[in-house]
């Protein structure tokens, strides 16, 4: 047998290697992938599924006995997700490489392109678009579980059942829950991990360009097939879908039980894509003492992502098994155990919790320096804070088990474990305080979201800490105290941070900055209602309401309808947000005073075109320095190219 | 702005080289680390299910760990572990000699490592696929039954995704030809790097398949 000793042909038959790519015959509109054919594809892919699951289980007893056929559920929904893919054009190189093609390369001149409309709808490589895909579908999501946390402040304006009927209130609570738990778990590392990673790094492209859009495209479906569940009966499990009644439960539990784990699939592949891309895609001279302190909350966030998630991926497969396979996993009276889902959920479930902390702190210390033009007070500090948070939190998941009925010889080594985490988190913290002291800080809109979500962190901690003790764990317990305390450290910080990075990277993104005065307003309006929301219910929590029932002592009223009220303009205080980004979006867009860095940053994001061309840089840049360098004379943070210019690149701006 | 005789700035040809070469860089460092972290990930998995198993034996719920005579036919379990050992130890073996250049193998016998790697994950996928048909047992009878019906589909899956990884590697070296050249995975082309990348990548991964393949084997036809 010969050796293949042929040198690398200019063109090989696929058209691709060792030249430019052979161009392609164009296809009508309507035969190539668009998001059309992903909703025909989505409703064919049902129907074949649902199809099948008859065919399957029409004879099944329980099928028979109930009516309700689990398994034509299941495989609609995910044979209407496979569609779904199929039609976007996820699918297409995946089927290509069976026959040995290989992805087209870059086409001469493919940097300067820039993105029009229809690229936004589709499945596209530029992480760019799939950023501002995620930043909208995030903000679709947040606004529709929104609309159902005011459903349920509506219901609890009275003691007494006046809107919802009980069934009702809990599917609600249970899609508000999951909504806001399963999808925000992406709401940084979506748009602005997808987005600024590269950039920050200096990286002309991800590493695995169709995962990171393959992570975008599973969201929609997943979040259909949640929002799905209330026609078929919603889930009465709430967020957490314990067991047994996950299994007991109608067809909303499937829904639920897909979506879920659907969602997990998302994080694990976005996640993978964003630490295959920090590892091997920085550019000369990034070494890890340079990394911008977001890439490196991204990192260890996109890490838990990436080893929790698979655990949630299989709690919710196998609960999907014993609704429709009639396996016995969580069924003790068979063999199983229903503490065996929540342990495998809370093994997930409280990196979670992480998973959705550590993008805000990240955001939170990479603007203080910019506005407090200093030094990061403690840069490998607060990174080793990071690591020790995502380390330290596969540890703790028990303590979600303190009053399920855990050996309570167990109960100490978890509240060690729990409290101990508050060490590095507190390690964060404090870093936050060192570069705030003595500054002479900006008060711009994107700081004082900030600031807010410092503010709000520190109660959302502090009562977190009552928590982890399993004393006054098991009297709080359930109660409206827990519900205060997860607001404040994941809508307090999270969210706050979110619209800070909104702010902050929105005139990079699009080149165009938003209204500062109705920013204002909007920060003084969110930050001063969502402490009247939640604040209370850390006393009505005390008072002894519990979380999940419509119905409460009267004597709670005036409480309860002060929490309803402050909500509601909550949702008023989003609505100037969605006006101002609107307005500057679309009605009024004009560009962004003055153009390129209004703030002034020294990151590697602000250096290139503002909004940056399809490949981020002309050349891979070479940095020279650390992003943080404020106030001390330091040379700019990099130069585009391998050779240093005569005139290093103005990227100061003006403040 | 100056241009050079073929329409560049100066500097831009050298810019451009440079890009290119630290992309090579990239790409294979990506695939080391993806193929590293999708082992660390379906390790995650597949821990899943080993805790189900030794959670639910531990507790022996209503003294129904595993009901008398479920075990999983070993004619079943010793054959698909027979070829997928075989497809592993194949594939790891042909990339390995190729990948340091070992003057007796050549591409053909990569091919035909790879391809016969390739059918023999399929059929040990398609085999432990059609034994869960017929396992004797209802799936909710124990939970060993449970655990069982739940572990072995996603192992099949495991299989199917070895089996598809080989074929397109094995669909890419018959398209492209010049990729199995003689300086092994060394050769500095944008190509050539990332089918290296990912041949060395599926090594990894028919090893980790191969491990869990042991593991369930021990777990399912040894332990009691």
């Amino acid at each position: 047998m010969a050796m293949d000793t042929t040198a690398p042909p200019a063109v090989d038959k696929a058209g691709n290697p060792g030249g430019p790519p052979a161009p392609r015959a164009e296809r009508p509109w309507w035969l190539a992938p668009n998001l059309l054919l992903a909703f025909v594809g989505a409703a064919a892919g049902y129907a074949l599924g649902h199809m099948v699951g008859n065919w399957i289980a029409h004879t099944y007893q329980q099928v028979q006995g109930e009516g309700d056929n689990n398994h034509a559920l299941v495989l609609g929904y995910l044979f209407a997700t496979f569609g779904w893919l199929a039609g976007i054009g996820a699918l297409n190189y995946p089927f290509q490489k069976l026959f040995g093609y290989a992805p087209p390369t870059e086409a001469e001149g493919a940097h300067e392109r820039k993105p029009t409309l229809r690229s936004y709808f589709s499945y596209t490589l530029d992480h760019k678009v799939v950023g501002v895909q995620y930043l909208v579908g995030m903000l679709v999501y947040f606004f529709v579980a929104g609309l159902f946390a005011m459903a349920i402040r509506s219901e609890l304006l009275s003691p007494t059942r006046h809107l919802l009927a009980p069934g009702t209130y809990l599917e609600v609570v249970g899609e508000h829950g999951t909504m806001m738990m399963m999808m925000m778990t992406s709401v940084i590392l979506g748009p602005f991990g997808n987005y600024l990673v590269p950039l920050m790094i200096g990286s002309r492209r991800m590493a695995y360009p169709r995962l990171e859009a393959l992570s975008f495209w599973i969201t929609p479906a997943s979040f259909i097939i949640l929002l799905s569940g209330i026609i078929v009966g919603g889930f009465p499990t709430g967020w957490t879908g314990y067991a047994p009644l996950s299994i007991e439960a109608g067809q909303g539990e499937d829904a639920y039980l897909v979506a879920f784990g659907l969602m997990a699939l998302s994080m694990i592949v976005g996640g993978f894509n964003i630490i295959c891309t920090v590892i091997n895609y920085r550019a000369p001279g990034m070494t890890w003492s340079r990394l911008p302190i977001f890439v490196w909350s991204m990192l260890v966030t996109a890490m838990l992502m990436v080893l929790a998630a698979p655990v949630l991926v299989a709690a919710t497969y196998m609960s999907l098994l014993d609704r429709t396979v009639q396996t016995a996993l969580f069924d003790a009276q068979h063999g199983g155990s229903s503490y065996l889902w929540e342990n495998l959920f809370w093994f997930f479930g409280h990196p979670e919790v992480y998973i959705l902390a550590l993008p805000g702190f990240g955001i939170a210390l990479e603007l203080l320096t910019v506005f407090a033009r200093k030094p990061l007070f403690g840069y490998r500090t607060a990174v080793a804070g990071m690591v020790g948070v995502g380390t330290l939190s596969f540890f703790v998941w028990q303590h979600h088990l303190f009053d399920s009925g855990m050996n309570p010889d167990m109960r100490p080594v978890v509240m060690l474990t729990t409290e101990l985490i508050s060490v590095p988190t507190g390690i964060i913290y404090l870093v936050a305080i060192g570069t705030l002291w003595r500054a002479r800080l900006r008060l711009a809109v994107p700081i004082l979201f900030v600031l807010g979500a410092l503010f709000n962190f520190l109660i959302g901690g502090i009562s977190g800490v009552f928590l982890s003790d399993v004393p006054t764990d098991t009297v709080a317990h359930g109660s409206f105290f827990v519900m205060a305390h997860f607001h404040y450290t994941i809508m307090g910080s999270l969210l706050f941070a979110f619209f800070g990075g909104i702010y902050y990277w929105l005139p990079k993104m699009t080149g165009r900055q938003l209204d500062q005065r109705l920013g204002k307003i909007h920060f003084w309006t969110l930050f001063i209602f969502f402490n009247s929301t939640f604040l209370p219910l850390f006393a009505i929590g005390e008072l002894g309401m519990p979380r999940r029932v419509f119905e409460y002592e009267k004597a709670l009223q005036s409480l309860n309808d002060w929490v309803s009220i402050s909500a509601y303009l909550i949702g008023l205080s989003m609505l100037i947000f969605v006006y101002n980004f609107v307005k500057t979006m679309f009605i009024d867009p004009r560009p962004t005073e003055p153009v390129g860095n209004p703030w002034g940053s020294r990151g590697l994001e602000w250096m290139t075109s503002t909004p940056p061309v399809a490949y981020n840089f002309a050349h891979v840049p070479t940095v020279v320095s650390s992003p943080y360098e404020y106030g001390t004379g330091a040379r700019p943070m990099a130069y585009i190219g391998g050779e240093p210019p005569g005139v290093p690149p103005q990227h100061e701006g003006v403040s | 702005m100056t241009t050079t005789a073929g329409g560049m700035a100066p500097g831009e040809a050298e810019n451009r080289a440079r890009d290119l070469s630290l992309e090579r860089t990239s790409i294979r460092g990506a695939y080391w680390t993806g193929s590293r972290l999708f082992v660390a990930l379906s390790a995650m998995l597949f821990g899943s299910a080993v805790f189900a198993y030794f959670y639910l034996h531990s507790l022996d719920n209503d003294t129904l760990w595993r009901a008398p005579g479920q075990r999983e036919s070993a004619f079943v379990s010793v054959s698909v572990l027979a070829m997928v050992l075989v497809g592993a130890a194949l594939f790891w073996f042909y990339t390995w000699s190729w990948q340091s250049g070992r003057a007796r193998t050549n591409s053909a016998d990569w091919r035909v490592a790879c391809g016969i790697a390739a059918v023999l994950f399929l059929v040990a996928a398609i085999t432990q696929l059609a034994s869960m048909t017929n396992t004797g047992w209802a799936p909710g009878s124990s939970g060993f039954a449970s655990v069982y019906v739940a572990t072995m589909p996603l192992f099949a899956i495991y299989c199917l995704a070895a089996a598809y990884w080989l074929e397109t590697l094995l669909a890419r070296s018959l398209r492209v030809r010049w990729v199995l050249s003689p300086e092994g995975p060394n050769r500095d082309d944008r190509i050539q790097v990332a089918f290296a990348g990912s041949a060395l990548g599926a090594k990894a991964f028919v090893v980790f398949v191969g491990l869990v393949n042991i593991v369930l084997f021990i777990l399912f036809s040894v332990l009691n």
